[in-house]
This record gives structure tokens, sequence and C-alpha cells, in this order.
């Protein structure tokens, strides 16, 4: 038992094969792995769809989520981080029901995360609560939501994204090996 | 930061405790790195006995307003995407009250450091575990490095082993406190993190869109100090560490390291240039295929520094 408690444990933290990934294929294939791994899943989609999960308050988040981008002048990936992280957390987290602050406060909470990991320069969590939003929240409040979406997480916040595999497809188009001219030449 | 070893009990807050006494036991310090980045020490799993290592990160005071730190959410989640046996295997991070700010991480344990070893009075045959501790040290930058990831602070602290039959059994890479995952569109990094002494000349000179090679360099440091015994560029400072790698490697030319001089122009000042010194001099012990391997890890420009795939075909390491 205690074998296969150990093994399931394993499996829970890891996610990769020990392999030394050496190749850009088996590389793809790594982040292939882990993209999927962090995918909502079909369940998720069908909760949305069937309305069991509320729609339209997943867009207004949303569309909260790119005004801050766009007022803070945050790059793509950090709105496309927020946003991964926010469908993450409603597919393992049941939000209690017929509050619409939850929402808010988790889309100020997934977007602070992914400034910080995204980004050079950050406002304070508190600053990040721009426009007409019914709800603001305490620096401490942000906080403790912040914690509870990291552990729903598993800490996983450095998600594959459209932009991991930009350096792939580039190199597959051209024949040149100078990888560090093609990703300065993107930036 | 020195490592200091046999502290006695860790100093945990009340709070601290209580997260962490219900499910594990036998506390001892092992590795003292400062209130950023967490002391580290061992204890015993109580259900199981297994002895791992623990890390706690704590919010500092100043920070405290605004959630989560970057310093922890870089290290924690950078972390949780690795997974290969040279590199040192994050258990779990412990799931606290929400209360409770401090993050706690869960290590497997390895007994000691590289530089534990290389202050004994027996220290590491390099001509004999030379090639097996770079090939594992390599292989964990390889796999670090593909996955864009540098670490930015490798030392001698930072290389944990454990030997078998005088033999290297287990090598592993740890401390991602200040690494840094890279992902276009790229933005400068910043330069002042790491040890002086194993920082590579780009980083010296304030170059802030450096990549993987400074790893490199600072491996190539660590095979040299295994070698000599000793720092193989000693000094408090940046400057004082660069003219050391002048000494002993030349000052870079533009011939060497394309655009080096237009970008940093004191390097003119150094008139005529330092030649490079023999480096089968410097290390007699190194056969020939081992000083081709250090001078091209210890290569100047950073592009045409060996990469950690390159290195690990090299003849040196080829079985």
């Amino acid at each position: 038992l205690d074998n296969n408690q150990r093994n399931q444990q394993q499996q829970g933290f890891g996610d990769v094969p020990d392999e030394l990934p050496l190749q850009s294929e088996e590389c793809l294939v790594l982040m292939l792995e882990k993209e999927f791994q962090q995918w909502p899943g079909v369940n998720y989609l069908n909760r949305l769809q069937s309305g069991v999960l509320d729609v339209g308050a997943r867009y207004e988040a949303i569309d909260w989520i790119q005004k801050v981008q766009a007022y803070f002048g945050f790059g793509p990936l950090c709105a496309y981080l927020s946003i991964n992280y926010m469908d993450r957390f409603l597919a393992g987290y049941e939000l209690p029901k017929g509050r619409a602050w939850t929402m808010q406060l988790l889309a100020v909470a997934c977007i602070s995360l992914a400034a910080k990991v995204e980004e050079t320069s950050v406002p304070m969590t508190l600053d990040l609560q721009i426009g007409e939003s019914k709800f603001v929240f305490e620096a401490k409040t942000i906080q403790r939501m912040e914690l509870l979406v990291l552990s729903t997480l598993k800490w996983r916040m450095q998600s594959i994204t459209p932009f991991s595999f930009i350096e792939y497809f580039l190199s597959k188009i051209t024949d040149n090996d100078d990888k560090s001219s093609l990703t300065s030449s993107i930036s | 930061m020195e490592e200091i070893v046999h502290l006695g009990i860790p100093f945990l807050t009340p709070d601290q405790w209580d997260v962490i006494t219900p499910a594990y036991k036998d506390f001892e310090l092992i590795r003292s790195e400062g209130p950023r980045f967490g002391d580290m020490f061992k204890c015993k799993l109580k259900s199981t006995k297994e002895v791992v290592a623990m890390k706690i990160l704590t919010i500092p005071e100043d920070q405290k307003s605004n959630g989560i730190p970057y310093s922890i959410l870089n290290h924690v989640s950078i972390l949780k995407t690795l997974n290969h046996p040279n590199i040192l295997k994050l258990h779990t991070v412990l799931r606290t009250d929400l209360d409770v700010e401090d993050v706690f991480l869960v290590f497997e344990y390895i007994d000691v450091s590289l530089k534990k070893f290389l202050a004994t009075p027996f220290p590491i045959d390099v001509i004999k575990l030379g090639k097996p501790f770079l090939r594992q040290a390599l292989s964990g930058l390889a796999y670090l490095h593909v996955q864009k990831i540098i670490h930015r602070n490798l030392k001698p602290n930072n290389i944990l082993l454990s030997f078998q039959n005088h033999e290297i059994s287990k090598l592993k890479l740890t401390d991602f406190g200040v690494a840094k995952s890279i992902e276009p569109p790229l933005s400068p990094y910043s330069i002042n993190m790491g040890n002086p002494c194993y920082k590579a000349p780009e980083l010296l000179l304030g170059f802030t869109n450096y990549s993987t090679a400074v790893d490199i360099w600072s491996m190539g440091c660590i095979f040299a100090e295994m070698i000599k015994l000793q720092p193989l560029f000693i000094g408090n400072d940046g400057p004082k560490i660069l003219t050391e790698i002048f000494c002993l490697l030349g000052t870079p030319t533009e011939e060497n390291w394309p655009g080096v001089a237009s970008l940093c122009s004191f390097i003119q000042a150094f008139d005529p240039p330092i030649k490079p010194k023999d480096l089968a001099a410097e290390f007699p012990k190194l056969e020939p295929d081992g000083l081709d391997l250090l001078s091209r890890m210890l290569c100047l420009c950073p592009n045409s520094r060996i990469s950690a795939v390159e290195a690990l075909e090299h003849p040196y390491l080829r079985p």
C-alpha cells in the first residue's frame, strides 16, 4: 500500500518523464504534454455550455482583465495567462454560487499573479482594481485569493501558451541555426 | 552566503511550528541562505520516517501589502516544472491555512554540497570523478536549458552530492531562487544576482540580453575550482573578477567576441591587450580533452561558448 501511495504521490508531483530531451522534437513533445496537463478539460467546457458555470460572468471577468491589460500596457501573454489561471481554477474549485464578487476577486487575483509572473514593472495589487468595478477588495483579501489560486493550480504558473511554440515554428520555417537572432527579432 | 554545518535547531515562529510539527519531526538546520532565500533544514516525515529537506519562504515585511511576491512565485513555479535526476526534487508545497503567509517547500534530502566536499581534507579526486561529475551536472543543465530556464546562481554551494563506494551516486542542482524562465518577447534581465566569482563576463560587463551560456561559464568555474581546490577567480566585486578573468583568458577582441569593443569601450583601454595564459600550464593535472572542454566552457564570447548539450557530446565526456 505504501508503495502504491508513493506512486500516486509521484504521479501527483511528477509531470514529465525523467529522460533528457535533447532534440527540439523532444522538447516539443514535452511542451505538448505539459499543455495537456494544464488543460481545464472537457468537463469544464460542458459545465460552461450547460450553464452549470456562469458563462456571462466569465466573459465579464475576461473583459475586465483585458481592460486592466490595456490600462497598464501589459503584454498579450499576461492577459493570456490570467485567463488560463482563471479557467484552470474554475475547473478545479467551486466558487460559492450567487455571489458575483467572487468572480471579480478571482479575476483580480489572476491578473495580479500573471502580471507578477510576466511583467517587469507591476503596480500594487490594490491599484490593479481600475474601472468601475462594483467591488473593491483589500490587499489582504487579494493575497488570500492569490494563495488559494496558487494551491488549487498546484503552483504550476509557468503555463505553456501559444507563445511557447513560436520559436519551434520559426525554426521549422527557416534553415537558420542561429536561434538567438530569431528570438531577438520577434521580441 | 556561507554554509554553516550543524547549526542546530532552526528558528521557527510559533505559526510555522504549528504548520509543520503535526507531520514532521527531528528538525536540524543544514543550510543558512539568509532571510531572502530561506534556511533549509532537514526533518523526518512522521508517517514514513522519510528524511526530507524543508525550506520556508517568508513574505518580506515590506511586501506584505502586495500579495505573494514575484520572487516566491517565480521560485516555486519554476521548481514545479522540473523533474530530472540531476535536479533536487521538490516533493510538495505544503497546503496551509490561508492565514499562514509563509510557503513551505518539501524537497528530497541529499547529504552535502560540493562546497563542503571541497573544504574537507580529502577532497574529490577530480581526475577520477571529474567526468561523472560534469556529465551529471551538464545533464541537469541541458534539461534546464532546453526548457529555456537559466539557473543564474550556480556555485559549489548549490550542487549537492552523495557518494557510494567513492563514486558520485547522486548529483543534484539546487536553489532556483533567482532562476529565470526565458520566453519571448524578451525584456532586459537583471544582472545583479549571483556570486561574482562565478559570474560570466557578459554579466560583469553589464549585458542584459544574456542567455543560458551564463550557467555554462559558472559550471566551467566550478570544474576548475574542483581541480585547483580554490575558486578560479577570486574577488569581492565585478571589476576585480573581470580583471582576474582577463588576466587568465586575455582581453576580448573584436575577432573572438564581435561587438564587445563597441559596447564596452573601456576594453580598448587595455593597450596592449592582455594575452591569454596557457591553460595547460595552469591545470597540469588535466588531460588534453579536459582542457579543451574547460576552455570551451570558459569561452569569453557567450555566443561561441559551448552549450550543455554540445558539452555532453565532447570527447572528454564520451563514455
